[in-house]
């Protein structure tokens, strides 16, 4: 870990989610149209959304993972992220009076970490039996759950706002939030209009 | 009964096994490869941050506990950094337990410093956090009556305001005092009551707690547990250069 810095980290671990974003985005048909011959599924709308969401929630999932990681290890007095500098999870992560969920008490890492496997969950049993009757309401609970995420990256926004400081890691777990609750709309518009099925 | 067999429920149950065999071992990986401490005032626990104004003689600066820590500090390299120790009291300038230990805490702080030429271990940062302990007769504290305390100077009551502030024992302090008059500090360390003692190591990790110790004064403490670890380490390093 020593060897590369958390910003290079980070991006690597980041590169799912946009690989995700752009399959699911309109321009996801003609950038599957150079793999879709070895990848048929990304031939259609619906494959795409599939394999993109999971794309977007295992890269979530990491970088939750490494957020929690970084959270335990601050407690240790590691300098994990570049102190003094507006981008530190160090002082955001680790400040106690914004770290923890209110009310619940858990760390917003654990939070992310669960919440990302919910995710990971929702996409998977989708992408295993797409055709399944409890398709639909799967793909609303996801909708729902990732739509609820958005009180909770209001509020950890207006902490680091408070702090002066930005978690990078916190942010691209935030960004991967955002990307699913456009895929759960898309595959929601595609399976409300019939044509979810027919791919 | 009938059983309804769901023909799709194994696809459910199958990913839930593996989205939660992921998070298993996610969680195992990280629970390997770090060692939580949590925040807190127990010895052994990160201290809570304090951050407020402090009085240090000239007048109301900001503070913030964290930029005394070193993060790269470690027991092996004790003597070795210009790392320094905090030793903090909680007290309320009208709290007769404070007015009565204030002589011995300040001569303590300034021993422990590098300045003082017969003490050559690890420098030891003393502070005050002073609160306003409300509800109790004569305890209306101040800033004005802090620096007073803290000073020396007259024209403030302190000790239940029965005692000119200037005729503590003891000479004028020259650590912070930070302003802890809501008690906010108090509150958020849950410490019932003044004095209160906490020994800091220069990772903010509290080394000892007055409240788990009874009869140990802070400089026994500061003895006990900075000095021992500063004598083993010099000894230590003094048997790996062949020393003795």
């Amino acid at each position: 870990m020593e060897m590369l810095d958390s910003n290079t980290i980070l991006a690597v671990m980041v590169i799912p989610m946009v690989l995700g974003f752009l399959l699911i985005s309109p321009i996801g048909e003609s950038l599957a149209a150079l793999v879709s011959d070895k990848f048929p599924s990304l031939k259609t709308l619906r494959g795409r959304l599939l394999f993109g969401s999971l794309l977007i929630a295992t890269s979530g999932f990491i970088v939750a993972s490494m957020t929690l990681w970084i959270s335990n290890t601050i407690s240790e007095g590691a300098g994990f992220c570049v102190a003094n500098n507006i981008f530190s999870c160090d002082d955001v992560i680790g400040n106690d009076d914004y770290n923890k969920v209110p009310m619940i008490g858990i760390s917003w890492a654990w939070l992310g970490i669960l919440v990302y496997t919910f995710f990971l969950w929702v996409v998977m049993s989708i992408n295993k039996e797409p055709d399944a009757e409890w398709v639909g309401s799967n793909i609303k609970l996801g909708f729902m759950v990732s739509t609820a995420g958005i009180f909770a990256i209001i509020w950890l926004m207006y902490a680091e706002l408070q702090m002066g400081k930005i978690c990078p890691y916190c942010t691209a777990a935030h960004m991967g939030n955002i990307l699913l609750i456009y895929g759960f709309w898309q595959m929601g518009k595609l399976y409300d209009s019939g044509e979810w099925h027919k791919q | 009964m009938k059983t309804k067999y769901d023909d799709n429920g194994d696809a459910r149950m199958d990913k839930a096994l593996t989205a939660i065999a992921i998070l298993i071992g996610a969680i195992m990986i990280i629970s390997l490869t770090t060692n939580p401490i949590i925040t807190g005032t127990k010895e052994g626990d990160r201290a809570p941050n304090i951050v407020g104004k402090a009085y240090n003689g000239s007048g109301w600066l900001d503070f913030d506990l964290s930029t005394y820590y070193d993060s790269s500090w470690s027991m092996e390299n004790n003597n070795t950094t210009g790392s320094q120790w905090v030793m903090i009291e909680f007290l309320d300038t009208d709290c007769g337990y404070c007015w009565g230990a204030a002589e011995e805490y300040q001569g303590l702080s300034q021993y422990f410093t590098p300045e003082n030429p017969n003490w050559d271990g690890p420098h030891v940062s003393f502070m005050a956090s002073a609160a306003e302990l409300t509800g109790l007769k004569g305890h209306d504290s101040s800033r004005e009556e802090i620096m007073a305390f803290r000073d020396m100077t007259p024209g403030e009551m302190c000790n239940s305001s029965n005692q000119d502030c200037s005729t503590r024992g003891g000479s004028p302090y020259l650590i912070p005092f930070i302003d802890d008059l809501d008690k906010s500090h108090m509150d958020k360390w849950g410490i019932p009551g003044t004095p209160a003692y906490f020994l800091i190591q220069p990772d903010g990790i509290i080394a000892w707690a007055s409240a788990d110790h009874e009869g140990e004064t802070p400089g026994d403490a500061i003895y006990r547990i900075v000095f021992k670890e500063y004598i083993e380490t010099l000894h230590s390093e003094s048997l790996s250069q062949g020393g003795v």
